[in-house]
């Protein structure tokens, strides 16, 4: 009787209730719509970590060839024997592992036999190239990052091993501008020159056969991105930077991150994997998520600190009119507990159905905002991206048990606190 | 038996920067089956008397049994217990919950302890309701029935546990003299024929022939 008690005391002073209800609403849109944004940033930003920068989940190096790789490659490269004692120890993780890559960097000059310009090249193996353009994760929420010029790459890169890829930038440095596939042959035709680890200079052929964009303006003017045998031949090498691996469930990334290093370390093997999100594989995406969180965490701490002093102001005006009803309930023998749980009841009442018609409200809204199609771009991002508001079913969940929390707890010690006084101040209308 | 004893019971109050002595030394014992008014003027002590008899309030000295029960050693929750159990309320503004039915209202001193099964407590909650005459009004809602029939709920609801003792705080003072008289006839009723023991506080004297007892009190003593 006491969920149906509560209920109908909601219609006592429907106006404060109504007003109450609208304040726990909008509070619970705002956590929801902020919480889509956030999951759909979120996604969009690990995606472009994993697979279009190809960092992986994990990125296998030789031990401290993260920090020194590019001063001294041909000490901290990983050979064939090294792939290989690697790969026996992946074999045992074979079920969660969607695919293994490689990754070789350097920097060199790019020459069309009229200017040379720096570049700085990110060479990966021509199988990530083709797994990453058709991976779930990039095509749901990266889908804008992804253009027909890089599928066309991915393509002509598996046929030609010497195919390139040169940010928009690094192309107006030598005079050439997309589209690159209406240059002649000759044109399309450039030179990579660059150090060997043998420490002679050392040049290749290279096919003009894509354009991309880093969205950094600091890397713009030199990227260029090309194959890993191409790489290996430009720099006399069979070896490879890092050894990158894809997981099925990226949730598993941290588990198998600690058993990886464990097994490393116990045979001691000389190599070290990092996760995608740690600060030195991927200080973009680490610092766009920290921004993020940060921002979200106190928009958060607005909306719940909201929504509670609602809630509490409501039920401080209730307990105050009320007063002498609730001595009655305490004559009649109801325990302080009990009538604390009574008023309790009716702000979880409350929560439950603003938070209801919040969610209605959430979605409607998503709907709306996703057909207007506004843009914006994340930082780090190459191109804008869709401001999609992608309100999960577990952020409804979580967002009306934290508000069922907040109301409960709330209501509930400071109901419990407000009924200190004697049952016979609170009978004649003083307590409270 | 005694239901209620009393030996040399104080209460005063600071109002202001004025210590008023409400009660001053009250010795008084209240026998089960009696009919008991307390009849004092406004200020005399009788609600204060009341108040701690039913545990409402504490008091400065002397001792307080009810069913033989000291209350001055009792915690919040026993003293909750003790008052579900063995006493129940009238009070003079009925203190009905508005947004529950008669039926409801009655029913509430019932799910503080809630040991009645369901069909158990109905049939209790419908018992009484109907030996108050208002069977008729089960469903209906406070508001929509008159000061006696309020009082009547009010009634009920401290009948439905079985207590020990009926406290009654000016039950009469809300009403028509009309309605005053069938309420007070009501009370007579329950108590020859169901042996319910009354104790109530009036400042109308016109009550004191229908009543089995008068306490007088006077300036927070018990006057004869």
């Amino acid at each position: 009787m006491t969920w149906s008690f509560a209920f109908r005391n909601l219609f006592r002073n429907a106006r404060r209730s109504v007003a109450t209800g609208i304040a726990i609403l909008v509070g619970f849109l705002g956590l929801v719509l902020l919480g889509g944004f956030i999951f759909r940033v979120e996604n969009t930003l690990q995606a472009q970590a994993i697979y279009l920068k190809y960092k992986g989940h994990l990125s296998i190096f030789r031990k401290e060839g993260l920090e020194k790789f590019a001063t001294d490659p041909s000490r901290f490269q990983l050979l064939p024997v090294d792939v290989e004692k690697i790969q026996g120890v992946l074999k045992d993780h074979q079920d969660e592992i969607d695919w293994t890559g490689s990754t070789l960097s350097g920097v060199g000059l790019l020459s069309n036999g009229l200017k040379s310009t720096p570049y700085s090249l990110l060479a990966v193996d021509v199988n990530s190239f083709e797994q990453v353009q058709k991976n779930k994760m990039v095509r749901t929420w990266a889908k804008e990052f992804v253009t027909s010029e890089d599928e066309a790459y991915a393509k002509a890169v598996a046929a030609d091993p010497t195919a390139i890829s040169i940010s928009i930038r690094l192309g107006e440095l030598l005079s050439l501008y997309p589209p690159y596939e209406k240059l002649s042959e000759e044109t399309k035709s450039l030179q990579m020159a660059g150090l060997s680890y043998f420490g002679d200079l050392n040049a290749v052929n290279s096919e003009l056969r894509g354009s991309h964009s880093t969205g950094s303006e600091f890397s713009e003017n030199t990227s260029l991105i090309g194959s890993l045998t191409l790489a290996q031949d430009l720099f006399q090498t069979e070896g490879i930077q890092s050894l990158i691996v894809f997981l099925k469930d990226r949730t598993r990334t941290h588990d198998l991150l600690a058993s990886l290093n464990q097994r490393f370390a116990d045979t001691q093997m000389p190599y070290q994997a990092y996760p995608f999100d740690d600060q030195d594989i991927s200080p973009s995406y680490v610092g766009a998520k920290g921004f993020l969180f940060v921002m979200s965490g106190f928009f958060i701490f607005l909306i719940c600190g909201a929504v509670i002093l609602s809630i509490l102001n409501s039920l401080t005006m209730g307990i105050l009119e009320r007063t002498r009803e609730i001595g009655t309930l305490r004559a009649l023998g109801f325990k302080r507990l009990q009538i604390s749980w009574m008023l309790t009841q009716e702000s979880l009442w409350l929560t439950t159905l603003a938070s209801l018609a919040g969610a209605v409200l959430a979605l409607v809204i998503s709907m709306i905002v996703n057909q207007v199609n506004f843009r914006f771009t994340p930082p780090g991002a190459p191109k804008s991206i869709q401001f999609l508001l992608t309100p999960e079913w577990d952020l409804f969940v979580y967002s009306y048990l934290l508000f069922m929390i907040l109301s409960g707890v709330g209501s509930f010690v400071m109901s419990y606190w407000k009924m200190k006084s004697k049952v016979v101040d609170l009978l004649s209308d003083a307590g409270a | 038996m005694a239901v209620v004893e009393l030996k040399n019971v104080s209460k005063s109050y600071q109002l202001g920067e004025t210590r008023v002595d409400a009660l001053r030394g009250i010795t008084l014992d209240v026998h089960s089956g009696e009919f008991t008014s307390i009849i004092g003027t406004s200020g005399s002590g009788k609600s204060t008397l009341l108040n701690i008899i039913g545990c409402l309030d504490k008091a400065d000295g002397g001792l307080v049994k009810i069913t033989g029960q000291d209350v001055s050693k009792l915690d919040e929750e026993s003293e909750s217990s003790l008052r579900n159990e063995k006493i129940g309320f009238i009070f003079q503004s009925f203190n009905l919950i508005p947004v529950l039915n008669i039926f409801e209202n009655v029913e509430l001193p019932l799910f503080v302890k809630n040991k009645l099964a369901v069909p158990e407590r109905r049939e209790r909650v419908d018992r009484v309701i109907e030996s108050v005459g208002l069977g008729k009004f089960k469903h209906h809602r406070p508001d929509q029935l008159s000061g006696g029939q309020r009082q009547r709920v009010a009634i009920a609801r401290a009948l439905v546990t079985n207590p020990s003792l009926i406290l009654a705080d000016e039950p009469t003072a809300n009403l028509d003299s009309k309605s005053a008289h069938m309420i007070l006839d009501l009370m007579a009723d329950l108590n020859r024929n169901q042996n319910v023991t009354f104790l109530f506080c009036s400042h109308d004297e016109k009550l004191i022939g229908r009543v089995g007892r008068v306490v007088r009190i006077q300036d927070g003593m018990i006057a004869e």
